[in-house]
């Protein structure tokens, strides 16, 4: 996989012209809503892939990329919309550059164009994955455990092994049919050869005793046994007289026999009146002919209720009560069931009439061969339409349905039964006819059509092994293949559950530590169940927050995708997807992103701006990786704010006379900060039940703490007997103090009530002092050196120093050994 | 016999020690290797497994046709 060292816009989306530096660092992308944080993304995305998810695939209407994907100034150009990247690939320690525009997006041009990295290329382009919407975070959460199932095998690229499964199936099946006819086949070929050496069952004894019997009429010697090769006429060919003959007499009255049985059985009494019985099951179940289509649909039925979602018909959508779904889909299926019996029950009585009807042509088959070659030949044709006809009614008569065809076969006689009958009786008086055969010729005649069928026998038998070795096979493989699967996609989903129960717990380890959840994959589905705080198993929508909700999907695709890509899980795109969640935290969000995937580059959208700041302090961030779009227009795209932080844009706003908005910004930051402070610092916050602590909460905790720090720090100076720095230490409590008193000019930011009116009163020359102090107060937060928020360190239950990041303050608090003893 | 089942087994990644190497791989050829490796642990289906190994790890989309003629060892066409 690659990381993203810039990308260059151009007439993308809503973006003119526009390249952002990543330098394959984590990097944000902030701005308010509709300012083009999301043209980024989608470059990101098309520039990787070649399609941006937000304009194709389901639900996207009339949306294309092709038609959508250029500004809107040049439409009709899509050439002239283009994205550049230049990545780095770390498996290669190679950067590329890869440029592809909307009209020609199939076809990118790459640079260095080299099979290694084109293979790298061709990687991220299979793994679109790695862009994530809030939208799509949370439909792995929230969505129902048959959807669930579809999105996490898509995410997981687990397609192929359905298609695998089904394929697989399709095999077994259709080697399970291609069985029958093969053993039709082997069944016929065993009759036909038992007719012509006049046994009644196929066993080495009784048929080494028949053929045996012949040889010695033609002074050949017994045989011992028959084996594969054995050949019954063994030793003829070195007779003499030895001709072959075209019709054999004995054996053509036995086939002429068999063949007018088999065509009396059709026209029998008993014939008829099965044929009559069978007519009457199949008109009676005229009147449900529906039902008996509809019985190849129960498969679909069933699914239907393994797929119920509990809200939606699977099929069309269309909303149900659980329990009428059920009800209705189960009488259905009862129905069905009973169609399906009804439908079983005709066939038996027709099986009979159906194998009469197949029987037929494989014995009028040779007859149309002594037909032809009798010493005054006869025109075979009457059989030959026989045979077809019966053939054509046998075939309709198996499929069964439509009903009306079947019946139609069985309540027209065949017209061509007479002339098959008639050319049955000439045939029969033509080969009675013909000089009797000598004994000897007639045990020659036996042995050579014998040996006909005893090797077409074992052909069907052979073939008919053969396709049954292959039905084994395909089902045995097709079992080993669903147990494979099964297990695997079952510990798939365990090893998704172990990792995604870690990172949720790291996030939220103040309060859900002991976190435990359950992904349970069943027949299609994937159930998805978390704990409430030890109180049971619930969906993650139930009882969590959204903001909780937000960091279990933000977790099950981390999840995800380190199970997917592994090592290389180098890039991802989280656009808005933490919008939800909330500042307690965000900073174990950013942890989590900075210790669990250090070799992951992340691109993260926000519309707010603390968060921003948030992904800084917390170092998820280097200061310089962040673009800040301020607004958008139609005909330029996003403008950025370049290298602008909190207090150049609230004096921004002072300068707009916006006040309203720089009040806004001001006290969104000062939450932050003071929050950070507090927590830096020690400072003591009363308790909130619902936890939403406001400004008026969390700065007086802040300057409390830092004051205490300050008696502290002075009060070990003292104990040391260090005057200089007790002077020194009182001389910056005096700057802090002092701070802090120049924001008390103005006490709108303790009363949320009062300060949303006192904002609309307030001018510009009243606000700017306000401004000015608290950005003092917050420079006194900090290190006057490196700018980080001063932090105690802690040893055990005390407090040791207060220190910043460059060591450049260091406030000693701990009092000397005597003088602590003495004060307690 | 004992050259083809070592063959085989050395497809099978959950149990290949090169994590790299195991990365490579889709989710999906993990467990078709599995399932590769499974067929070649049975005496009787080494050789379906040794046919079934290209087709269903080459990484091409696989076909009925290709899958069929591995499975049976028919000929192609």
């Amino acid at each position: 996989m690659i990381k993203v060292e810039s990308i260059r816009i151009q007439e993308f989306r809503g973006i003119r012209d526009l390249t952002v530096g990543l330098a394959s660092k984590n990097y944000a992308v902030c701005g308010p809503n509709g300012t083009g944080k999301s043209g980024i993304v989608d470059a990101l995305e098309f520039g990787l892939t070649g399609n941006i998810s937000r304009l194709s695939g389901k639900g996207r209407g009339d949306l294309s990329v092709k038609e959508h994907g250029p500004h809107v100034s040049i439409r009709t150009k899509p050439e002239k919309a283009i994205v550049t990247l230049v990545v780095s690939i770390p498996s290669l320690s190679k950067t590329a550059t890869i440029v592809r525009n909307i009209k020609t997006s199939r076809a990118p041009v790459i640079t260095p164009n080299t099979p290694d990295i084109r293979a790298a290329f061709d990687y991220v382009e299979q793994h679109p994955e790695f862009a994530l919407s809030r939208r799509e975070i949370i439909k792995y959460v929230l969505t129902e455990p048959g959807e669930r199932a579809k999105e996490l095998q898509a995410l997981l690229q687990l397609d192929k092994l359905e298609t695998t499964r089904a394929l697989l199936l399709k095999i077994s099946n259709a080697c399970t049919r291609e069985l029958k006819p093969l053993d039709s086949a082997r069944v016929s070929s065993s009759e036909n050869l038992m007719r012509a050496l006049g046994i009644t069952e196929l066993q080495q004894a009784s048929l080494l005793a028949a053929v045996n019997a012949q040889r010695a009429i033609l002074d050949l010697r017994p045989l011992g046994k028959i084996e594969d090769s054995t050949s019954i006429r063994d030793g003829l060919e070195t007779q003499d007289a030895v001709v072959s003959v075209k019709v054999p007499k004995a054996q053509a009255k036995k086939d002429i026999a068999a063949a007018t049985d088999a065509l009396s059985a059709i026209v029998s009494i008993d014939a008829m009146q099965a044929r009559a019985a069978a007519l009457v099951t199949l008109q009676n179940l005229k009147d449900n002919e529906a039902r008996l289509t509809d019985v190849t649909r129960d498969a679909m039925l069933k699914a239907a209720l393994e797929f119920f979602d509990e809200q939606q018909c699977p099929v069309c959508q269309t909303p149900w009560k659980p329990d009428e779904f059920r009800a209705v889909v189960t009488a259905q299926r009862k129905l069905l069931e009973e169609a399906a019996r009804e439908r079983e029950e005709a066939e038996k009585v027709l099986s009979p009439l159906i194998d009469n009807l197949e029987t037929l042509p494989e014995l009028l088959s040779p007859l149309a061969s002594y037909a032809r070659n009798l010493p005054s030949p006869i025109d075979p044709e009457a059989l030959n339409a026989m045979s077809q006809e019966v053939s054509r009614r046998a075939r309709i008569a198996r499929t069964f349905l439509p009903l009306d065809d079947t019946i139609n076969v069985l309540e027209r006689d065949i017209t061509e039964t007479k002339a098959a009958e008639n050319l049955l009786v000439q045939l029969a008086a033509a080969v009675e006819a013909l000089p009797e055969a000598s004994a000897r010729d007639a045990a020659r005649d036996y042995l050579t059509v014998g040996q006909e069928r005893l090797e077409a026998w074992r052909q069907a038998v052979l073939k008919h092994a053969a396709a049954k070795r292959k039905a084994e096979l395909a089902e045995q493989v097709y079992t080993v293949y669903g147990d494979t699967c099964d297990k695997a996609l079952e510990d798939i989903y365990k090893d998704v559950e172990a990792e995604f129960r870690a990172l949720y717990r790291t996030i939220n380890k103040d309060d859900e530590s002991t976190f435990e959840a359950q992904l349970t994959p069943s027949l299609g589905k994937l159930g998805f169940e978390v704990d409430f705080y030890g109180k049971g198993f619930f969906p993650p929508g139930a009882y969590h927050s959204e903001g909780h909700q937000d960091g279990m999907g933000l977790c099950l695709y981390l999840a995800l995708m380190k199970h997917l890509l592994g090592g290389r899980f180098t890039f991802a795109v989280l656009d808005d997807v933490l919008m939800s969640v909330d500042a307690g935290h965000r900073r174990e969000v950013c942890s989590l992103l900075k210790t669990a995937f250090p070799n992951t580059q992340f691109v993260l959208t926000t519309h707010d701006n603390v968060w921003l700041n948030h992904m800084r302090s917390s170092k998820l961030l280097e200061s310089k990786s962040a673009i800040t779009f301020r607004k958008w227009h139609v005909d330029h795209g996003p403008s950025e704010w370049k290298d602008i932080d909190v207090w150049e844009e609230i004096d921004n706003f002072i300068v707009l006379n916006e006040i309203r908005a720089a009040a806004s910004q001001l006290r969104h930051y000062l939450e932050y900060v003071a929050a950070e402070w507090s927590d830096r610092l020690g400072g003591r916050v009363e308790y909130r039940g619902d936890g939403r602590y406001e400004l008026g909460d969390l700065l007086p905790a802040a300057i409390g703490a830092m004051n205490d720090l300050y008696k502290k720090a002075k009060a070990a100076a003292q104990s040391w007997g260090d005057k200089a720095r007790v002077d020194e230490l009182g001389t910056l409590h005096d700057a802090f103090s002092g701070a802090v008193g120049a924001t008390y000019i103005e006490r709108w930011q303790i009363n949320p009530a009062i300060h949303y009116n006192e904002w609309a009163n307030l001018r510009r020359e009243d606000f700017a002092p306000v401004v000015a102090a608290y950005k003092e107060l917050e420079h006194l937060f900090g290190c006057p050196a490196c700018g980080d928020p001063l932090y105690v360190v802690r040893t055990g239950m005390g407090k040791e120093a207060v220190r910043c990041a460059c060591s450049k303050v260091n406030l000693n608090l701990k009092v000397r050994l005597k003088e602590a003893t003495l004060g307690r | 016999m004992a050259c083809q089942i070592a063959s085989l087994c050395d497809t099978r990644l959950m149990d290949d020690t090169r994590e790299d190497k195991e990365a490579n791989v889709s989710v999906a050829g993990r467990v078709l290797a599995q399932f590769v490796g499974a067929l070649a642990e049975d005496k009787d289906l080494v050789e379906v497994a040794a046919r079934l190994k290209p087709v269903l790890l080459d990484g091409k989309t696989i076909t009925e046709a290709a899958l069929r003629q591995a499975l049976l060892g028919e000929p192609g066409t």
